[in-house]
């Protein structure tokens, strides 16, 4: 193992390290200049506003008046009060800024780096997703009650929860707004500061991963579980159904580059798909553009897994196989009650306690599975008792009937296959005991079917041997 | 008691320890130029945090999680940390060797999670004891242990194999 150390020891140490250093350290006093200047211009603008409020209303009794401390925000529908009411000056805006107090406090028991908040800024729309962590008395709706009537926010809506103690929101800010987070920690929150930007935001096109539309937060929550460690968050869409998006490209490329290293990396194909909205708009819904990219190819309802049984852990059943190329070559199968399981030759139905270590399988499963290693993921049919000499039936559901340019039915498969009956298909009941016809083959049957070849073409096309049909 | 460092000695730390800390931020990332980036984001996060540091001797420690948090949220940003196979071509002669001397750690960095190339770097290549480690990582000792000794038999089961 010392090879590694001597590598490791080995690594060239570029001439330029002092100076990334240096830029840390540059940003670091910027940035503590800055949070000084910024105190000493808040201080400086209350001072102005005192002076300007005695010279506008030098009559104003004291009764209407907020009080200092009200943590509500300056309406900027009261009437701007500006300086070059009073001086030949150039108009210059000062409307003052809208601050709003979140709950935020150090975790008592946490160090330096254990963050007490995460703040992120995000396009498309542009939005700012809060985190709030170790916080336990954060009243949302009254929060949300603050910020709805602001003009410089256009939604404040909660956030995808990652656990119990910690809070998420999301606040859409109007084109235009500027934003300012302070640390008060000691004090208990965090400020926000929003006020009119002085230059316009630059609108361009975003590209993102994006799920489909979800029509509540709770449907969105299971697929964040299903999508694991990978960074997503929760947009509501303008007819308010919510999508998961993920990332944030200049173009489609970047943003298809990325969804196919995630999909080789295990995430199950068909959960994302790439999207782009401009930068200040939020997603239209469901029935928007957002989908123009996704492939128009129906989504498998399930994904062909096989491999040899290596453990049973109650009603988890994981199978490898040696297939390298294989991106489920380990995965964990959850057998439920729905879940059938059946001889591969004659569909005979077996029990979950019939299945053996050693034995071969091949299982369909959800696409939506754990981004965990091995991934998990609930079977919806499993086939044991593999022959040896030929292959297991497989497993699809008819998404359409079309007819061929000769008058030949074709029966289209949520697999991209298309099957045909020929003179010799046999179309039985699950249990072989009752023979059918390819009337009874309609979208949205469920067939396991037989078949010694199958064209290479796309979509690939055979004549099955047999299929039997599974009932609904 | 505790004594905070000046904004100078802060400076002075980092160029002296400014090795050790960019060859530990190399190992997430590969590439100087993302290796820069961790050192200088580590850099500022350190210098605005500074008051924070309430023991000057745990600066090394303190600036190594600082370290690891930015080389892992650059990966998070990148969204992409390649998982390379293992290189299979190794000479023939090789075959003879112990698992030991054919497990190229620094090689195997490549096929690990960021969370696990932490504990390899901390434990093999800068020769920290489960003790610093855990202190480090905020992590119980035994747990350290435990998840070391793991991911040692995963990478020695990758290349007995």
């Amino acid at each position: 193992m010392n090879k590694g150390k001597e590598n490791y020891n080995n690594i060239p140490i570029p001439d330029s390290l002092s100076g990334s250093i240096q830029k840390g350290l540059d940003r670091g006093k910027r940035y503590t200049e800055k949070k000084w200047i910024t105190g000493f211009g808040s201080l400086a603008a209350a001072c102005l506003c005192v002076v300007v409020l005695f010279r506008v209303l030098p009559f104003s009794g004291g009764g209407n008046t907020q009080t200092p401390d009200t943590p509500m925000p300056a309406r900027s529908s009261d009437t701007p009060v500006t300086p070059q009411a009073f001086s030949d000056e150039k108009p210059v805006e000062t409307q003052e800024a809208e601050i709003y107090r979140i709950p935020c406090r150090q975790p008592a028991n946490g160090d330096a780096q254990t963050p007490a908040y995460e703040m992120e800024e995000k396009q498309a729309p542009h939005r700012l997703v809060f985190t709030l962590y170790d916080v336990h008395d954060f009243d949302f709706d009254a929060f949300r009650e603050q910020l709805k009537n602001s003009p410089l926010i256009k939604d404040v809506y909660r956030g995808l929860l990652w656990d119990d103690s910690a809070v998420s929101f999301v606040a859409e800010l109007s084109i235009n707004t500027a934003f300012q987070v302070t640390e008060h920690l000691e004090d208990g929150y965090l400020e926000l500061s929003l006020s009119p930007a002085d230059t316009a935001d630059e609108i361009r096109e975003i590209f993102y991963l994006s799920s489909d539309a979800m029509a509540s937060e709770e449907e969105a929550a299971s697929l964040q579980e299903a999508l694991g460690s990978l960074d997503v968050d929760l947009v509501k869409a303008q007819d308010g159904s919510f999508f998961l998006v993920s990332g944030e490209f200049e173009t489609s490329q970047e943003a298809e580059e990325m969804l196919e290293t995630l999909e080789k990396e295990g995430l199950a194909p068909g959960l994302l798909h790439t999207a782009s909205g401009m930068s200040d708009e939020s997603p239209a819904g469901s029935s928007s553009g957002i989908t123009a990219s996704r492939p128009e190819a129906a989504m498998p309802s399930s994904i062909q897994v096989y491999g040899t049984v290596t453990e049973i852990n109650g009603n988890q059943v994981t199978l490898e196989n040696d297939n390298q190329n294989d991106p489920y070559s380990v995965i964990v199968l959850n057998i439920n009650d729905d879940t059938m399981i059946l001889t591969a030759t004659d569909c005979i139905p077996k029990k979950l306690k019939d299945l053996k270590v050693g034995e071969t399988l091949y299982a369909y499963v959800s696409p939506i599975m754990t981004r965990s290693l091995p991934p998990i993921s609930n079977a919806e049919l499993v086939l044991c008792q593999i022959p040896a000499d030929t292959a297991p039936p497989a497993y699809s559901a008819i998404t359409e009937v079309i007819t061929m340019d000769d008058g030949t039915p074709g029966y289209v498969t949520d697999r991209d296959f298309i099957y045909f009956i020929g003179e010799d298909t046999v179309i039985k009941t699950l249990d072989g005991k009752k023979e059918l016809t390819a009337a009874d083959l309609k979208p949205g049957t469920k067939v396991l079917a037989w078949y010694q070849y199958m064209t290479m073409s796309i979509p690939a096309q055979t004549t099955p041997d047999e299929i039997r049909i599974i009932p609904q | 008691m505790s004594q905070h460092l000046s904004k100078k000695q802060f400076a002075q730390h980092m160029e002296n320890s400014k090795a050790k800390f960019y060859r530990l931020a190399f190992c997430y990332v590969k590439n100087e130029h993302d290796a820069l980036e961790i050192i200088s984001e580590a850099t500022y996060r350190g210098f605005i945090h500074l008051g924070k540091l309430e023991n000057p001797e745990f600066f090394d420690t303190w600036m190594s999680r600082i370290i690891i948090n930015c080389a892992y949220d650059l990966l998070k940003k990148q969204k992409k940390y390649e998982f390379v196979v293992p290189d299979d071509t190794l000479p023939a002669q090789e075959e003879d060797l112990s698992v030991d001397d054919r497990l190229d750690l620094y090689q195997a960095l490549n096929t690990l999670k960021p969370e696990e190339r932490t504990l390899i770097i901390l434990k093999y290549f800068e020769d920290r004891s489960f003790r610093e480690i855990a202190e480090t990582l905020k992590l119980p000792e035994s747990t350290v242990k435990t998840r070391l000794y793991r991911i040692i038999e995963k990478l020695k089961s990758t290349v007995s194999v």
